[in-house]
């Protein structure tokens, strides 16, 4: 059998984990673990919770983000730049000064580059 | 003045520059190691597109998976570590183009590697493209001149062919092709030379005799190193052929030569086995056979209609110890229209090219030979099968009747004739006046030891006295009055 990958794991947590409570939570988390044992898996329980968080984040319609930005923003900006991506989202903001203005936003699988480093490259490229 | 204008240059270039919001899909890399890496996301990535690594290290995405997407790395890949950012290119693996690749040697991804100049390339082409089809080809009917005798009577190669040459190591199989390659000086030709897993010291040492010889002019050579990722190695008879497409696509004949396709199939084995996809014969991946003839499908000649030029491919395969029946050799020789059989022991004998002119054929070659040439080679062949079934008798010499005797001394002088070195192509025409001069006793007087120097005398003659006769020959021309006068002039020579 092909090896399954910590998603896979998050996948079935979440599946399995989704309506339950109380005890029977408990046995499921228990038997959940008991599993990744077995399949010599403990190294990656870092990942599987990982993946599980944002698999979950996901499924309940989170969404997360990562900004980069020149400069502290404050949080009315913060809060229109987070409208944008839905009602319910998560925002990381790191500073990095490196990219010396505007800001570069992380999304799932895409990356919104904003940043003034990139338009001056842009505009290098077609002076040049 | 000009300062200004520059600087009002400079302000309207600023000012109709627009900021965009640069968008890039990204995936995360899972792992990574032996030039493979496993990514994730990357969920509308196509097949056989160019992913951007960090550090500026390129790959193609090979396997997309319903989680996970294998790609093979074209490069360095010790920085790479797992969850670094991958972009999407949304290109085709794809390389450049045109007539400044001309005279250059280029990696499988159209860098230039000889330390000239860089020039902007204006066209690319996906390295993956699907052959012609039905309605856009024609048989060949044009001769690929290869200068080597043995060849050009025998074997004929026409443009457009795909013709294997096959033998164990060290039996002259580049040799061949790279006098091929010198030989279509001033034939309107250009050839591409692809180097797959060769030392580079032996890859140095053709384009120094290709540039001595001066057939760099109209050659390209792409060159996947020894030292070099298996992914280079897997695609570059692919970025080989794209090159080729290109003058096809102006109309021109052109000449590739893969030297050598079983180091691509180990090549491809590598990366098939690293992206765990199951192992057949030999361990090969099942589609060992595609891999081949997809690549050996896109020579053709192209009719007029459909844009006219060729691609002829010469592949070269080496066998461990002259076993044709191993699984790439039968792949590829059942692909091709012909092969061309060098053996280690009639190499050993004297024989070079050591060419096995028994097994050796050319399916659809003959229909593009000069007919001069037709004439000739075909009581050539006839000439040497009886030699060769009588060889053996040939120790007997003095019990043998005066018939089969005839036979065996006119099949030993026109094996001396076929030999040839090195880097000495012959003109066609040189080539039917000798072989018709040995063929018709003209050269029974000389000891089959002695043969060299004669032929070489033979054509210093025909060329300075009577190059009126070989011109005829070149342009094609075989009548009675021609023959006569080849046969006048070999009279004349053997009184001198």
């Amino acid at each position: 059998m092909a090896k399954n990958t910590p998603k896979q794991y998050a996948v079935a947590l979440y599946e399995i984990t989704e309506k339950l409570s109380g005890a029977k939570l408990s046995e499921a988390l228990k038997e959940f673990v008991t599993l990744v044992i077995r399949e010599h898996k403990t190294k990656q329980f870092d990942k599987i919770i990982k993946e599980f968080e944002s698999y979950a984040k996901k499924k309940e319609g989170i969404v997360e983000i990562d900004i980069v930005s020149a400069r502290e923003l404050d949080q009315k900006l913060l809060n229109k730049i987070m409208h944008v991506f839905g009602k319910n989202v998560e925002a990381e903001v790191t500073v990095d000064e490196s990219i010396l203005g505007g800001i570069k936003i992380k999304t799932e699988d895409k990356i919104l580059d904003g940043s003034l480093k990139t338009q001056l490259l842009k505009l290098k490229e077609s002076i040049i | 003045m000009s300062i200004n204008s520059i600087v009002e240059e400079l302000k309207k270039n600023i000012s109709a520059f627009e900021k965009q919001v640069e968008v890039e899909e990204v995936g995360t890399v899972l792992e990574v190691g032996d030039g493979i890496a496993r990514l994730s996301g990357l969920s509308k990535c196509q097949a056989n597109e160019m992913l951007e690594f960090p550090g500026g290290t390129f790959g193609v995405a090979l396997n997309l998976e319903e989680e996970t997407v294998g790609a093979v790395l074209l490069g360095e890949f010790k920085h790479i570590k797992e969850g670094d950012t991958v972009k999407r290119t949304g290109r085709i693996l794809s390389v450049p183009v045109g007539d400044q690749m001309i005279g250059r040697v280029v990696n499988p991804l159209g860098q230039f590697i000889d330390g000239g100049a860089e020039t902007k390339a204006k066209q690319f082409y996906p390295i993956e493209k699907i052959a012609p089809g039905v309605m856009s080809r024609q048989p060949v009917s044009q001769p690929v001149q290869t200068g080597i005798k043995a060849i050009d009577a025998m074997i004929p190669i026409g443009r457009g062919q795909r013709e294997l040459i096959i033998g164990d190591r060290q039996t002259g199989k580049t040799a061949i092709a790279i006098d091929a390659i010198i030989n279509q000086k001033g034939q309107d030709m250009i050839c591409v030379y692809v180097a797959i897993g060769q030392k580079e010291s032996k890859v140095a040492r053709i384009v120094a005799k290709l540039k001595e010889s001066g057939a760099m002019d109209y050659t390209i050579v792409v060159v996947a190193g020894a030292s070099a990722p298996a992914a280079l190695s897997y695609i570059a008879p692919y970025s080989g052929v794209a090159m080729a497409e290109y003058f096809m696509d102006q109309g021109k004949d052109v000449l590739c030569v893969y030297d050598d396709l079983s180091k691509q199939a180990w090549a491809y084995r590598e990366i098939s086995l690293l992206l765990r996809r199951p192992p057949g014969r030999e361990a090969y991946p099942g589609d060992v056979f595609y891999l081949h003839s997809r690549l050996l499908e896109r020579a053709c000649r192209r009719n007029k209609e459909a844009g006219g030029g060729s691609i002829t491919a010469l592949p070269i395969i080496e066998t461990q110890a002259s076993d044709v029946t191993a699984y790439i050799p039968t792949n590829v020789i059942s692909i091709t229209d012909g092969q061309i059989f060098l053996e280690t022991d009639l190499f050993f004998r004297g024989i070079r090219p050591a060419l096995n002119v028994g097994i050796s054929v050319s399916r659809v070659g003959g229909a593009a030979q000069t007919k001069p040439m037709k004439k000739v080679a075909g009581k050539l062949k006839l000439a040497m099968a009886q030699f060769r079934e009588l060889e053996a008798f040939s120790q007997f010499s003095s019990d043998l009747d005066p018939e089969t005797r005839k036979q065996i001394d006119l099949g030993q002088r026109l094996v001396e004739v076929l030999k040839q070195p090195q880097f000495k192509p012959m003109a066609v025409a040189n080539q039917v006046a000798i072989i018709y001069a040995v063929q018709n006793g003209f050269a029974n007087h000389v000891a089959p030891k002695e043969m060299v120097t004669w032929e070489g005398k033979f054509h210093d003659f025909m060329n300075k006295s009577k190059s009126a006769v070989l011109e005829k020959i070149t342009a094609g021309t075989w009548d009675e009055t021609v023959e006569t006068e080849l046969k006048e002039a070999i009279t004349e020579f053997n009184k001198i």
